[in-house]
């Protein structure tokens, strides 16, 4: 049974299952986000969230990072993140899924990703939390510049980085 | 005209983040609109190189396309890199 997410925060709509490109996203958006999804969700019987936050990390290739720049080709990357979402609302036991992926300039420490699952069970949000972060890495059009006291790199679809300017080996 | 946009580390290596370009021809294909907007030599040859093995994705109004798609007025040519978001 699929009940309603209602009343979600400003930067959300009234789904149990969407995604989208926040600028600036925040630790109070994640705060907002994961509170309203286990309360929402908590009434169709779910009783956890698994969470993923992705954060910008401070040392990359032994080389101290800035911040990251992340450029999203909207309004097709918001899509594809909701799709994402959305492909999960008819997994067994999965009550809600959020995705919410930053834009813009991102400092070391700041939150980049958000995905949060709510479930009956915590296999089945284990199992869906990890398999839509897998899929945001690979499907929605967003980049990602590094900013770092060496240089500014361009971070490849496979991790690898690329020094801005220079083409991709 | 038709509008091309540029993403990720494409935006350094060919100068431009948008660009608009009138269509020579009725049928003109992305192809031609490449050519027209990045111009001979080795950015376009290398470009092409990116879209062929697939490094580099080509999408019409948000959706994928090939090199060879006729392109309508008011059409918004995209060119992706695998992306690296997360």
């Amino acid at each position: 049974m699929r009940g309603k997410c209602e009343n979600p925060p400003p930067f959300l709509a009234p789904e149990c299952f969407q995604g989208r490109v926040v600028e600036g996203l925040g630790y109070s958006h994640v705060a907002q986000a994961i509170e309203w999804l286990a309360r929402e969700t908590s009434a169709e019987g779910s009783g956890a969230l698994i969470v993923f936050l992705g954060f910008v990390k401070g040392i990359v290739e032994g080389g101290r990072v800035k911040k990251l720049l992340y450029t999203a080709y909207e309004p097709y990357a918001s899509r594809s993140l909701d799709e994402i979402a959305k492909s999960f609302s008819s997994r067994q036991g999965v009550r809600g899924l959020v995705i919410v992926h930053t834009s813009g300039e991102a400092v070391v420490g700041t939150p980049t990703l958000l995905v949060a699952s709510s479930c009956l069970h915590r296999k089945e949000c284990y199992e869906a939390t990890v398999e839509a972060v897998e899929r945001v890495k690979r499907e929605p059009p967003i980049f990602k510049l590094e900013v770092r006291e060496d240089g500014e790199y361009w971070v490849l679809w496979d991790g690898r980085r690329v020094k801005r300017g220079e083409r991709p080996p | 005209m038709v509008r091309l946009k540029a993403f990720g580390y494409l935006v350094d290596i060919l100068g431009w983040q948008e660009k608009t370009v009138a269509k020579p021809t009725s049928d003109a294909t992305v192809a031609v609109a490449l050519q027209l907007v990045v111009g001979e030599g080795g950015s376009y040859e290398w470009l092409l190189e990116q879209i062929l093995k697939g490094t580099v994705m080509v999408f019409v109004n948000g959706a994928a396309a090939g090199l060879d798609k006729t392109l309508d007025n008011d059409d918004e040519v995209a060119l992706i890199p695998l992306p690296s978001g997360g």
